[in-house]
């Protein structure tokens, strides 16, 4: 994991929305007041960031127990290490940054994920395991990315809904760039792919 | 794939809500897990964990120093411990030399001054011996200390004696 990256937020390849803008006028008393151990002001910087990080954490563990899980950690580790922050960045990048750090490091305990990340690495692995997946009958592009492999899913969520670069994305997982773009373009071929069906059979939404 | 599909792709990613509320309260867990750390390990104010840390170190150093002293150190053989007593003795000397120099010319106070000297200077000869047999021995260190500082004084009694009126 790399939790103490600076991070670098930019904007995602694929959206067209203008970066996060999330810092509340009375945001940095609020900090500050964490900083010092007052339990009250973490309870309202939960409330204000909970929809975010339970976002991010849904889109990355794709299991709502998982996600409802891993967004505990995360305000636990938030908790912890907020008096680290320094404001050098905004603290919604930097909350960004530890959020997925910690997401990504509570996946690799999970006993699958080994097999899913780190196994086969090989790009044509991935090519049968997503055009075995049998075509999603649910109707947005969550449920889509929902149904991605994990290592597939992550990626895409990371680089194509969060906007890292696609190196950061190698660096965070621990794989090479060039395994990040392949997958990413195999997810977004077959995200295309699934929204086709969808489009030429409307039915099958639910 | 066609610019369509990827258009299509793109409004899709922008319909994504990037806020999603859970479906149950997680704050009751993460409230649990905080008094929980709070227990086990009660959260000071850096300014104050900064003071704890500077004066752990500083016992730490204290008792390495102390330790250090009180042990027999395998590395401090006895050429060494040699340089250190010559070092002492010539610390004493130059002190003894000094404060001579300053009452040089006044009579002395009393006539066995030197007799005294004399045994006080066999006592530090003592220590050195014992030193020589057990480097390691802080006691032997404080009572050199303490007999080096009573021949001092002893000049200073002697040459410039102090009349107290009551």
């Amino acid at each position: 994991m790399n939790a103490h990256r600076a991070p670098v937020l930019n904007e995602s390849p694929l959206s067209t929305k203008a970066p996060l803008a999330l810092v509340a006028p009375d945001e940095a008393a609020l900090i500050s007041l964490c900083q010092r151990g007052h339990q009250n002001a973490f309870r309202q910087l939960y409330e204000q960031y909970l929809g975010l990080v339970y976002g991010l954490c849904l889109r990355l563990t794709a299991n709502r127990a998982l996600a409802e899980d891993a967004t505990q950690e995360v305000f636990i580790q938030l908790w912890r290490r907020i008096a680290s922050f320094r404001g050098d960045s905004s603290f919604a990048t930097w909350l960004h940054a530890l959020c997925t750090n910690t997401v990504i490091s509570y996946l690799r305990r999970q006993k699958s994920w080994r097999q899913r990340i780190h196994l086969g690495d090989d790009t044509e692995e991935l090519a049968n395991a997503l055009e075995a997946q049998a075509p999603p009958d649910l109707g947005d592009l969550d449920d889509f990315i929902r149904r991605l492999p994990e290592r597939a899913r992550v990626i895409f969520v990371l680089h194509g809904v969060e906007g890292y670069r696609q190196d950061q994305v190698a660096h965070m997982l621990g794989i090479a760039t060039g395994t990040v773009k392949a997958h990413f373009h195999r997810s977004k071929q077959l995200l295309l792919h699934w929204l086709g069906q969808q489009e030429e059979c409307p039915h099958e939404r639910s | 794939m066609s610019d369509h599909e990827e258009l299509r792709l793109l409004r899709a990613l922008d319909a994504l809500p990037r806020a999603i509320q859970p479906q149950r309260d997680l704050w009751p867990g993460i409230a649990h897990a905080l008094q929980a750390e709070a227990y086990a390990k009660p959260r000071l104010h850096s300014g104050v964990r900064r003071l704890a840390l500077a004066a752990s170190l500083l016992l730490m150093l204290g008792t390495s120093l102390y330790y250090g002293l009180r042990q027999p150190n395998p590395a401090f053989d006895h050429g060494e411990l040699d340089t250190l007593i010559a070092a002492l003795q010539s610390r004493q000397a130059t002190s003894k030399a000094a404060l001579l120099v300053q009452y040089r010319g006044q009579n002395a106070a009393y006539a066995d001054w030197q007799t005294q000297m004399q045994e006080l200077e066999s006592a530090e000869d003592a220590i050195y011996r014992a030193l020589r047999q057990d480097p390691g021995n802080l006691a032997l260190f404080t009572l050199l200390r303490q007999v080096q500082d009573k021949q001092l004084k002893l000049i200073d009694a002697v040459f410039s004696p102090r009349f107290t009126t009551l």
